[in-house]
């Protein structure tokens, strides 16, 4: 590439660079705090002593973490809840995506069915129908609930959508002179091509369920029964303390109990921040969404 | 805060219960002997012709009791047991027939939104505990089952006596001459202010009576940097807290300046009467007007926190030392355990201050929060009745072998504070005269105020000579660290609030009227506004008028009325 | 092209999604109906009485709902915006790096933000920005007096919107970013020859191979205008600021609160989503119509 190696140019790239380690230490910050905090003596945080460097460097909070059965179970209800997403998530992504990329002339009903997906990503009626809907169903406290209740995932069906748009017809009209029926070109040519978007809905769809925690409050009955994130809440979150009930109120000491609190956050997004980088390969290649041409 | 309030009275009843059925044995003397009456009825079904029905008769055939409930998720049980099964409800299962099970659980900070949803959804477990928001909604789209009859007659006496050492609280659950809920017992609550008293010994400044003390000590511990650079004259109200409590929510005075507007006879959030006889809302009367005013200078002298309404805790700075002063209740001493952690020679002392000019100690009176409630299909109301007479009564001799834990609200379910009227006082008062030897550890009264009974058996190993003085140095924090809390809490924080004479106020209204349902919310962010921006500077006090204005002409006035209807 | 034999096949291919879509999606959405009753809980939805519109002319009749509209409009679009530009700008800066290990580690590192949850975000912004905190110690070197950031209405959204971008910028950044390595390096070596600058070369190559991905970007965050943030703001504000940070969710939050209000929260939602609606049909038309780009 012939580029201009002026001082300028140099100066130019240094600061870019500088610029962007800057940002980028910005957004670990506070990750780094969480971490600190969680490695710090219990008092001295609550006497608001930690920043940056952790006091009285501790694993207390950790070894709690292992000792507290619940922790792992409600890890792994977590874990189950992805998998089971994940799965789903793919294939009825994959098979709406392929009707939805035809146009209206190849497929009649196309607009139809788009807009009712859009409408549906944006209307919907409320905390207290949907409870009930998920009763009728026999849902509650079902893993499958928490599964299934966010309804379809409308926009990674547009993001698969786009992508298969974009993909070059020839490959399509080639398969079809052979006689192939939209199935085996589904999956024997769109398929292959669409590892990056894919990945990206993967990644969504594992983010999104990982981190999920108000459905499952609703929807579960009984504490065993929480997913990793509503379970982490429940002992984080600010109570309003006006309203608090009597019990909670005896344990005091362990409610403001923020380098155990800190160490659970860690924890929990530990799998992310694992498995993120793994996918990131293909995420970065995928979301170009055909929009470049060449 | 609410919950260290109900540290005490958890453990309170908890021992009251336990201990009470150490005091009885194979059931032929019961609590109810120790009341002038005779008993209505008691363990051995003798009844006394009162009603047929024993109270306390086991059911022939299991009756099944479903209810939401809250929990803690960090609390320990006795082995795998758990909020559903554990020792307390085996034990109503074996002697009673009585099987509680749980149809949905939420941690306590989930558990207004769950039963929101039980509400809304009409999808009701047999009975859970609500707060009045809840209960009138519940009563309103009359989902409750009318107890009147079930507590005539299957309370004991107990039960009764305890509601009615409680005057008005049936009342503002009886609805069109129905009984909705069973309520629970609170005490009024007044906020003292907590001042570091080693800070005053150091200065050499005696305890602050009146608002022109409070304005000097402040402004000395300032000048003279007692908590480091950046000490804090009067922390309060953090980010998402409110400046006073209201006739809706009380937050029991925890952490905000009620006190200073007491102070100079001012009640705003409660409804009061002015000097026409008429109903009028305390914060729209002249008194408050010069409490902000004063307020507003306090502020610009920097003698309350420049963060006020923004800060994220102002527990955080109490414990890092940073300040000497805030305002709150008998059990802020609850809240000054992470404190005293920290620096062992943090001497926090309560003060019945600051006084009006009259020389007056005044308060308004917090509301009550938690009320059982059954929904109206349940077919046996009586169970819950059942239940809340064995929760005040005493137990038998089986499950106290049996037990030897103290039971919580954990393990109990619909576990509401039931007692006395007077049971913090008995419980100051007597653990004093013990630990002085006035009176002998056997003499209280184990019966009726389990608690003070803990308390006082344990008071000689946490206090030193001399016994009259509540500074930090005269504690053992060590023997016996569990208790050395809640002796803390009552002996330091609850014999100042005892011996204090307090002039209360009550709020006219308790709940909301009918135009409040609908232009509450805004009236409520009108105030909040302005009272904070004028206390902070970024309004002048003229802007006090303005807000009164607004807020009789935006609904204020149609609900002024209504409440003067309820007079 | 294909003949009327492979509809059945989509008919069949859509089938799942639908019918997912229909238990989970449209089933509750009856519950739109409670925007036009009285709901009562004991009767249910449908037997609740019908009032129309009134919980929606009680919205407008609020003095305060010009000040709690007008509020979210200006967060909300600000925050659009915002988090539109500035990933864009921030994966151009990172395209001229040519360290791959360097741009993924960078990328990966900007995502974290997105993962915290408000609660731990707001607290660490009300330390960092409090009367004695660093930031006014920065400030203090420079001889100005210390700011109550969190009390000071002016500052108050900007710091609302400031704070959102730096959390939810990385994963728009990482889209452009994967838009940006993806256009054929030969178009930039052959603009080069032809003497074309960095700057031409930026607006005529760069900038309209990722316009698409803008527009899908913006498109869709279009539908969600009128949330403004519920959980940050809520974390965050406090009574001095209500008139530039009280937004709808807020406000209805409180209404509710005070009196479970469910006609008028879903009244509220029911307003946000057309007008979200609105907005994505008139965005939708315009980019089909002048960039003869269908975004879905």
């Amino acid at each position: 590439m012939i580029e201009e190696r002026s001082a300028i140019s140099k100066f130019y790239n240094g600061f870019n660079v500088f610029l962007i380690i800057c940002i980028t230490l910005l957004c670990i910050l506070p990750v780094w705090y969480t971490l600190v905090v969680s490695l710090s003596d219990r008092a001295a945080v609550a006497a608001g002593e930690v920043f940056f460097i952790p006091k009285g460097i501790t694993l207390a909070s950790y070894q709690t973490i292992i000792e507290d059965g619940q922790f792992f179970k409600s890890f792994f209800i977590s874990v189950q809840r992805v998998f089971y997403a994940t799965v789903i998530t793919f294939f009825v992504v994959l098979l709406m995506a392929y009707p939805l990329s035809k146009t209206s002339k190849d497929f009649r009903f196309r607009n139809v069915f788009m807009w009712l997906l859009i409408f549906c990503m944006l209307f919907n009626g409320g905390m207290v129908p949907w409870y009930m809907t998920m009763k009728s169903l026999g849902l509650i406290n079902s893993i499958w609930g928490l599964v299934l209740g966010g309804g379809l995932p409308v926009f990674n069906v547009i993001l698969v959508m786009n992508f298969f748009r974009n993909l070059p017809k020839e490959m399509e009209e080639s398969a079809l002179i052979d006689g192939a029926g939209p199935w085996r070109i589904l999956f024997g040519i769109f398929l292959p091509l669409s590892t990056p978007v894919l990945a990206t809905i993967l990644v969504f769809t594992i983010v999104g369920h990982w981190n999920e925690f108000f459905q499952a409050l609703l929807l579960m009955t009984k504490n065993e029964n929480y997913p990793l994130q509503s379970y982490i809440r429940q002992v984080t979150a600010n109570v309003d303390l006006t309203k608090l009930d009597a019990d909670s109120a005896k344990r005091l000491t362990s409610l403001s109990n923020q380098t155990l609190n800190a160490a659970k956050i860690f924890v929990s997004m530990l799998p992310l921040l694992v498995i993120y980088p793994f996918f990131q390969k293909y995420f970065v290649k995928g979301i170009t969404l055909g929009s470049v041409k060449g | 805060m609410k919950k260290s309030f109900k540290i005490l009275a958890i453990s309170l009843v908890a021992a009251l219960s336990v201990t009470a059925c150490s005091g009885n044995n194979t059931g032929t003397t019961n609590t109810g002997a120790n009341n002038s009456n005779t008993p209505a009825a008691n363990n051995a079904g003798s009844g006394t012709g009162e009603s047929t029905v024993d109270p306390f008769a086991k059911y022939d055939e299991p009756v099944v009791v479903s209810l939401g409930r809250a929990i803690d998720p960090t609390y320990k049980y006795e082995g795998t047991d758990t909020a559903e099964d554990n020792l307390y409800t085996r034990w109503l299962k074996d002697a009673y027939n009585i099987e509680i099970k749980h149809e949905w659980e939420a941690a306590s900070s989930d558990y207004g939104q769950k039963v929101s949803l039980a509400i809304g959804s009409n999808d009701l477990p047999d009975a859970m505990l609500v707060d009045e928001t809840q209960l009138r909604q519940m009563v309103k789209a009359d989902q409750l089952a009318d107890l009147t009859e079930v507590y005539e007659k299957y309370g004991t006496e107990r039960l009764k006596q305890i509601y009615d050492s409680n005057p008005g609280l049936l009342e503002g659950v009886t609805f069109d001459g129905k009984l909705y809920a069973l309520p629970e017992t609170t005490l009024p609550s007044a906020p003292l202010t907590w001042i570091r008293k080693d800070w005053l010994d150091e200065l050499g400044l005696p305890e602050p009576k009146s608002l022109a003390d409070l304005e000097a000590v402040a402004k000395a511990f300032i000048d003279n940097k007692m908590g480091g650079e950046n000490t804090v004259g009067i922390v309060a109200t953090q980010q998402g807290g409110s400046l006073y409590s209201t006739f809706l929510s009380s937050g029991d005075h925890f952490l905000n300046l009620s006190s200073v507007f007491f102070a100079k006879d001012a009640y705003p959030g409660i409804w009061v009467t002015n000097d026409e006889g008429n109903a009028q809302y305390g914060s729209t009367t002249e008194e408050t007007r010069e409490a902000l005013a004063l307020l507003k200078d306090w502020y610009a002298n920097g003698i309350i926190d420049k963060e006020l309404g923004l800060r994220k805790s102002s527990q955080e700075l109490i414990t890092s030392g940073q300040t000497g002063i805030f305002f709150g209740p008998w059990w802020s001493g609850y809240n000054l355990m992470d404190a005293i952690k920290s620096d062992p020679e943090a001497n926090w002392r309560p003060y019945a201050a600051p006084l009006n000019d009259a020389g007056q100690f005044n308060s308004n009176q917090t509301t009550g929060s938690s009320y059982i409630v059954v929904k109206k299909s349940y077919e046996n109301p009586d169970a819950v009745i059942k239940m809340m007479n064995i929760h005040v009564n005493e137990k038998q001799e089986s499950y106290k072998t049996a037990v030897g834990k103290e039971m919580t609200s954990q393990e109990i379910p619909l576990f509401l504070i039931m007692g006395h009227g007077d049971q913090l006082e008995y419980a100051v008062k007597t653990t004093q005269k013990v630990l002085t030897g006035e009176i002998a550890l056997e003499e209280v009264d184990k019966l009726n105020y389990g608690f003070t009974y803990e308390l006082a058996s344990h008071v000689k190993n946490v206090k030193t000579e001399p016994f009259d003085n509540y500074d930090i140095q005269y504690w053992d924090q060590v023997t016996d660290a569990d208790f050395f809390q809640h002796l803390y809490a009552h002996l330091n924080g609850g014999s100042a609030f005892v011996d204090a004479d307090i002039h209360w106020v009550k709020s006219l209204a308790t709940a909301q009227t009918k135009t409040m349902q609908s232009k509450w919310s805004n009236l409520k962010k009108l105030e909040d506004e302005t009272f904070l921006k004028i206390i902070m500077g970024s309004a002048p006090l003229e802007e006090f008028d303005t807000f009164v204005e607004k807020w009789n002409q935006q609904g204020g006035d149609q609900i002024t009325e209504e409440v003067n209807e309820l007079k | 092209m294909l003949n009327r034999s492979a509809y059945k096949h989509y008919y069949l291919m859509l089938l799942p999604g639908l019918v997912w879509l229909f238990f989970f999606n449209l089933l509750p959405m009856y519950g739109i109906l409670m925007a036009f009753k009285d709901f009562n809980p004991g009767l249910g939805i449908l037997k609740s009485d019908w009032i129309g519109l009134e919980n929606f002319k009680y919205m407008f009749e609020l003095d305060d709902s010009k000040q709690v509209f007008k509020n979210t409009i200006f967060i909300a679009v600000l925050k659009m915006i915002g988090n539109l530009i500035v990933p864009l700008l921030f994966a151009l800066m990172l395209n001229e790096v040519k360290n791959r290990l360097f741009t993924r580690s960078v990328q990966t590192i900007v995502y974290l933000p997105h993962f915290l949850s408000w609660v731990i975000v707001a607290g660490i912004m009300l330390d960092i920005f409090s009367y004695t905190g660093p930031i006014n110690q920065v400030l203090a070197l420079f001889g100005s007096e210390p700011i109550l950031f969190f009390a000071n209405e002016k500052l108050f959204p900007w710091l609302v919107i400031l704070s959102d971008i730096w959390k939810e910028f990385g994963f728009a950044a990482i889209i452009f970013f994967a838009a940006l390595t993806s256009i054929n390096p030969e178009m930039y070596e052959a603009a080069a020859i032809d003497g074309a600058s960095q700057f031409k070369r930026l607006t005529s190559i760069t900038l309209p191979s990722v316009l698409p991905v803008a527009i899908l970007l913006g498109t869709l965050s279009l539908g969600n205008i009128l949330n403004a943030g519920f959980d940050q703001i809520f974390n965050l504000y406090n009574p001095s600021v209500y008139s530039t940070g009280d937004i709808i969710d807020t406000w209805v939050y409180r209404a509710g609160l005070l009196d479970m209000q469910y006609g008028l929260a879903t009244a509220v939602g029911l307003l946000k989503s057309v007008v979200g609606l609105i907005l994505i049909s008139i965005s939708y038309t315009l980019a089909y119509r002048f960039a003869n780009y269908r975004i879905f």
